[in-house]
């Protein structure tokens, strides 16, 4: 890579990171697994930056390695630790916020299966179209539309409220 | 659907997503961290011709590249020279003063040592000392039995007298065996997660076990039962993150036997179409270090090899380490006009014999030695005896193109599709009659992620 690249690449890096780690704990749930996932996803850009570069949006392609890294680690069952004596977690800086329905979402949230999760966080989080979604994920629109609304109706269930699809059934 | 609940879902992750700290300059650890990917890949061709296979230096972490810069060194206190003495005998004056008067001593080049950490855990007695004479220093882990005094203890080096931790991260070091695991960093560091060695379910799948050490002043002195020479890892904690995982670095010295030359030879010399010997030793070398063996250690075939369109040497072998799973290994070899080579190494397990005799294909990324504006993305298919066989690269149900598979049974495709793009199409490997006899994918996982180097953690 040349010197011109490998400083376009440095200055996405540390203006894109944030954004990028942001997603990544959303799609993880921890924040040591997201920092490692998005430096392995820049690891993965930079050795092909040159091609990426030339793109309108390299976010876009970044942002794909991400999510299907994210994917395809669980697809392979490669999310492994097992931790025999862990510290436990600092506190929350917001005392209340074991109170909040947001913990409770948040905590059904980590139970979806990742692609699922994924869909939703792009979709909720990234604000993407669905068609946008589906190129990300590289699957179809209907896959978006279905993962999206069995997903909706899992948080339901763990919320304790009517699945949409139960309403529908009716 | 209840807007509702889509509405708690965008405030949901909008908070979550707050708890996400910035980072004041992100790129320095992204950066090392490419680098890192790229010397892993990165193998030393020229280095087979050594017979003793060095596996890695004990420098520690942190301390790589750090050369010393203009300035006295009183400017340089800031870093690990600053870190409070710590340690069971830190108020031992005998032992301190014995001890820097030895390691003068050993060190002649030195005018001052530092003791930056001395401990007696009752069953060994480790110290970190510095000497530093003018703008050079060399620090080094001191290790011997309890009650040892300095005259006793062996010393291993830890950086040289041209580098310095001017702004260093813990100091991870490893005696090997099972001695001890030392881990010192600055007292902030509350904490240290160890993982001894990658380990595999029934299914094969690897995976990690984490110990979690409480540091004492920011050091850990720990056994590590069932530590694995290049798979022992550590995350430290400073503050409320833990840092990336760290390999800890080791030396192992050992000799392949005289027969492994040749024996890698012969073995090169069975494979269809040509396998590069030198090539074969350091993929053989590259994949016994990531488990702390030589080379001859290593049950292996090689099964083909060939040259790619663009200059690059791809080989087929399957490998077996001892006690894990084996492994169908392709290897393309990239040779830089400086005669320097980097490595793309891809693997996947073998399910039964007959894995390695069926096709597989992958992206080699042919655009590393090429110019900007000629950088193509090939598709490769190695169809195990298959001279001359049709082989078909589908798209999403259309088929894209056809080639035929050249004596040594490699078909290529360059159809100027990112390499994405492509690891979303099939192959199809055609008989005669026009029936499908193999199909399958081009995207493989890189060989460290197969061996469980990348099993996050």
């Amino acid at each position: 890579m040349n010197a011109e690249a490998e400083e376009q690449f440095r200055e996405f890096v540390t203006a894109r990171w944030h954004a990028l780690l942001r997603t990544a704990y959303l799609l993880t749930g921890d924040h040591g697994q997201a920092e490692d996932l998005v430096q392995t996803a820049l690891v993965r850009a930079h050795r092909h930056w040159t091609r990426i570069r030339r793109s309108d949006a390299p976010e876009v392609y970044v942002r794909r390695i991400l999510v299907n890294l994210n994917n395809s680690r669980w697809r392979r069952k490669r999310v492994a630790e097992q931790v025999t004596d862990v510290l436990p977690e600092p506190p929350s800086a917001d005392p209340h916020a074991a109170y909040d329905v947001r913990d409770e979402l948040w905590s059904a949230v980590l139970t979806l299966p990742p692609r699922m999760r994924s869909i939703l966080v792009l979709r909720y989080f990234e604000d993407l179209p669905e068609a946008e979604v589906a190129r990300v994920l590289d699957c179809s629109l209907g896959t978006v539309k279905s993962q999206t609304s069995r997903g909706l109706d899992r948080l339901r269930v763990a919320l304790k409220r009517e699945p949409e699809t139960a309403r529908r059934d009716r | 659907m209840s807007p509702n609940l889509e509405d708690e879902l965008r405030a949901t992750f909008s908070a979550r997503a707050e708890s996400v700290p910035t980072a004041p300059d992100p790129y320095p650890a992204t950066a090392r961290r490419i680098a890192r990917a790229r010397r892993r890949r990165r193998a030393s061709v020229a280095g087979a011709l050594a017979v003793t296979a060095v596996l890695a230096v004990g420098v520690p972490a942190g301390l790589h590249g750090l050369a010393v810069r203009d300035g006295s060194l009183s400017a340089r206190h800031g870093g690990a020279l600053s870190w409070p003495l710590r340690g069971s005998l830190a108020h031992d004056r005998a032992f301190l003063g014995a001890l820097r008067e030895e390691a003068l001593r050993r060190d002649h080049s030195g005018d001052m040592a530092y003791v930056l950490y001395a401990h007696d855990d009752g069953r060994h007695r480790v110290a970190v000392v510095v000497t530093v004479r003018g703008r050079s220093a060399r620090g080094s882990v001191w290790l011997g039995a309890s009650g040892d005094g300095p005259r006793a203890m062996k010393d291993n080096s830890l950086f040289g007298d041209d580098s310095l931790p001017l702004d260093p991260e813990p100091i991870v070091w490893f005696a090997g065996g099972t001695g001890p695991l030392l881990v010192l960093g600055p007292p902030t560091m509350t904490d240290v997660k160890v993982s001894p060695a990658i380990a595999h379910r029934e299914d094969g799948t690897p995976y990690r076990e984490v110990r979690t050490v409480r540091a004492d002043q920011g050091a850990v002195l720990t056994d590590v039962p069932g530590a694995r020479l290049g798979q022992l890892s550590v995350k430290f904690r400073i503050g409320a993150r833990y840092s990336e995982a760290q390999d800890v670095p080791y030396t192992l010295s050992r000799n392949n036997s005289p027969a492994y030359w040749p024996a890698v030879g012969k073995a090169v010399a069975q494979a269809a179409g040509h396998v590069d010997a030198e090539q074969a030793r350091g993929l053989l070398d590259g994949t016994a270090g990531y488990f702390g063996l030589t080379g001859d250690q290593l049950t292996y075939r090689f099964w083909w090899g060939d040259r790619l369109p663009g200059g690059v040497d791809a080989l087929v072998a399957t490998i077996r380490v001892p006690s894990e799973p084996e492994i169908r290994v392709i290897q393309d070899t990239y040779r830089f006009k400086d005669g320097t080579t980097d490595q793309e190494r891809y693997a996947v397990r073998v399910r039964d014999a007959a894995d390695a005799q069926r096709p597989i294909g992958w992206t080699p990324a042919v655009d590393k030695p090429l110019p900007e504006d000629q950088k193509p993305t090939l598709g490769a298919v190695y169809v195990p005896n298959g001279a001359g066989v049709r082989v078909e690269l589908w798209n999403h149900g259309t088929m894209m193109m056809a080639a035929r598979a050249g004596a040594t049974g490699l078909a290529t495709f360059s159809p100027r599709l990112s390499t994405e793009e492509l690891h979303g199409c099939e192959y199809h490997v055609v008989d005669g009659a026009g029936k499908i006899v193999a199909r399958g994918g081009f995207g493989q996982p890189d060989l460290d992620f197969t061996l469980g180097r990348n099993v996050p953690w």
